[in-house]
């Protein structure tokens, strides 16, 4: 290789490396291995974790056990779609954008809002995008954010505005678990570019969303919703109350949990936000023969098109998590998207009767609800002998609730598993063997 | 027959087709409308493709005939060096160790996470030196970010 290229030595690549800034010696990582002893350390430490397969579990708050058919890992792995580059070169990308395309449309449709980008990272960043966008379309400095809004997206949303200057107001929400509207009205000022709502919110109740955005819309500052897709087969979309941009986290639509792993998020907004939107926008095109064809498009709300006018740092998707996301979302249909909210609809309600433990929450849920357990720790204690993971302890996030617990209801778990938690809950209570 | 590659998945919906059988009610089937307001309910449902599973495999695979990839050949860039990864990866990564496991899962209960990740950060540090590395951004750029901040 040396000679093919006219190079003496490896050295000589880096000669033009000042020699104050050299490493000046060998990179300190182990030696290679055999692929099969690779395989056996990293399976090994597979094995020390408690995952989804071997637990019934509760657990929710933001990401969701739910079944990925079969289907979206043959065609995510298929080689053209897993390892080609960013289409920056559409004459060799036509089939990434045209999945872009249609998963831009997919996301319209769910969220009833006519814009959409072709994803971006995940759901927390996509909510910390909306407030930069808010302040780009309005100048002002103030954010609104409810604490119904989940924790990790509201603290990405304070890194973010601190960084551009903008003080981010918390709302409480009521003795119902659902957002103030009086105290979110009263904290709206003119000063306000953007108001964040989560549908349904992180203890699971649905939002009035309606008159939430009313209140905010009076002020003129944008209002942002946070959104749960798969409850949107049975929730109005965002788009027809009043919402100008809806966010949320893709994991729930064709990808794994991945310990927190890759998955994504999506951005859908208003058609006067067109050219303020962060991240890429697959458009439709004809080619030089009048075929149908797809382009990245308006690219100059980019970073490496116009750097200081850019609308976010982002210069990528994430395309394959995307690509799932489409699958999944062709996969269930337009029936089938709507069956799966009912049914995550009723098992909730089933389960909230079943466990009979005091709502924090007791309006409407979709699929994930709040509950106090007087002793949280004996709960879990029972639960983890019976291999089931009762849910998300909110005390952490929400001191209010120090004795609260998040329980989330997926397609996956059965009535005999809420059965069964019910049954681990009434034993715990009365502190007996279940 | 090859279907026309210049339709969308929307394109190819056909009303009563489906891929997705829901699992067998087991619960009440209590009305919608005693569970969720009015003011809450959707109307009328997305219009996601009604396509059938075959030709959901049919569009996609004929879409990533569209792409030119690594596999395939290489790509001669600098900024984003397009490397070799592995296939092992793959099959690692899909490891329900790995692939099932709950980011708020009890810590106590993700001991082979944390520790992989413990390992990548070791190993990132004594490739270069650095006091720490962290692992909470997607990409480069956003890594720059908190940094500016």
């Amino acid at each position: 290789m040396l000679d093919a290229i006219g190079v003496g030595s490896l050295e000589d690549l880096f000669a033009e490396i000042p020699e104050g800034v050299r490493l000046g010696r060998e990179l300190d990582l182990p030696e290679g291995r055999a692929e099969q002893e690779v395989y056996e350390e990293l399976a090994s430490l597979a094995a020390r974790n408690g995952h989804c397969d071997d637990e019934v579990s509760f657990l929710g708050a933001g990401m969701y056990d739910h079944y990925v058919p079969a289907l979206v890992d043959s065609i995510v792995q298929r080689s053209e779609f897993l390892t080609p580059y960013t289409p920056y070169q559409p004459e060799i990308s036509q089939g990434g954008l045209q999945v872009m395309f249609e998963f831009q449309t997919a996301i319209s449709e769910l969220t009833g809002l006519p814009i959409s980008n072709a994803s971006v990272y995940e759901g927390p960043s996509a909510v910390a995008a909306a407030g930069y966008l808010a302040k780009l379309e309005t100048g002002r400095t103030k954010l609104v954010a409810s604490r119904g809004v989940h924790p990790h997206s509201r603290a990405a949303l304070r890194t973010h505005a601190a960084g551009y200057r903008m003080a981010v107001e918390e709302v409480p929400l009521t003795a119902e678990g659902a957002t103030d509207a009086a105290a979110l009205a009263s904290e709206i000022d003119d000063d306000t570019a953007a108001v964040f709502l989560q549908q349904p919110n992180f203890l699971g109740t649905v939002e009035e969303l309606g008159e939430l955005a009313e209140a905010a819309g009076g002020k003129g500052a944008l209002v942002v919703c946070a959104a749960d897709p798969l409850p949107l087969g049975v929730l109005k979309p965002p788009g027809e109350q009043g919402v100008d941009i809806c966010v949320g986290e893709g994991q729930t639509l064709g990808n794994r949990l991945d310990f927190g792993g890759p998955s994504f998020g999506f951005f859908a907004a208003q058609e006067r936000f067109i050219r303020k939107l962060p991240g890429r926008i697959a458009g439709e095109t004809r080619d030089v023969d009048g075929k149908r064809g797809f382009v990245l498009t308006l690219q100059t709300r980019e970073q490496h098109i116009r750097r200081e006018k850019a609308t976010h740092n982002i210069c990528t998707s994430q395309a394959l998590n995307a690509l799932a996301g489409v699958i999944y979302l062709s996969w269930l249909g337009k029936r089938g998207l709507v069956e799966i909210a009912e049914l995550m609809l009723r098992r909730t309600h089933y389960a909230r009767q079943a466990l009979g433990l005091e709502a924090i929450n007791p309006g409407p849920v979709v699929r994930e609800f709040a509950v106090r357990v007087p002793d949280l720790d004996a709960l879990f204690e029972r639960a983890r002998a019976e291999q089931i993971n009762p849910g998300y302890r909110l005390g952490s996030d929400y001191p209010e609730y120090e004795d609260g617990l998040l329980i989330a209801i997926t397609e996956r778990r059965t009535r005999a598993d809420i059965d069964r938690l019910a049954t681990v809950a009434a034993a715990a209570r009365e502190g007996v063997a279940a | 027959m090859t279907p026309d590659p210049s339709a969308t998945i929307f394109e190819r919906s056909r009303e009563g087709r489906r891929a997705f059988v829901p699992p067998a009610p087991d619960v009440p089937e209590v009305p919608i409308d005693e569970l969720l307001p009015a003011s809450a309910r959707r109307g009328r449902p997305a219009e996601l493709p009604e396509v059938s599973e075959p030709e959901i495999v049919r569009h996609y695979n004929t879409l990533s005939k569209m792409n030119f990839d690594l596999d395939t050949g290489f790509y001669p860039l600098g900024s984003c060096t397009m490397k070799h990864n592995p296939k092992l990866h793959e099959r690692l990564a899909a490891l329900p160790g790995h692939a099932r496991l709950h980011p708020l899962q009890d810590p106590a209960y993700a001991q082979g996470a944390l520790e992989l990740m413990w390992l990548l950060e070791r190993a990132l540090w004594r490739s270069r030196g650095c006091p720490m590395s962290r692992f909470s951004q997607a990409r480069a750029r956003t890594a720059s970010w908190p940094a500016c901040c």
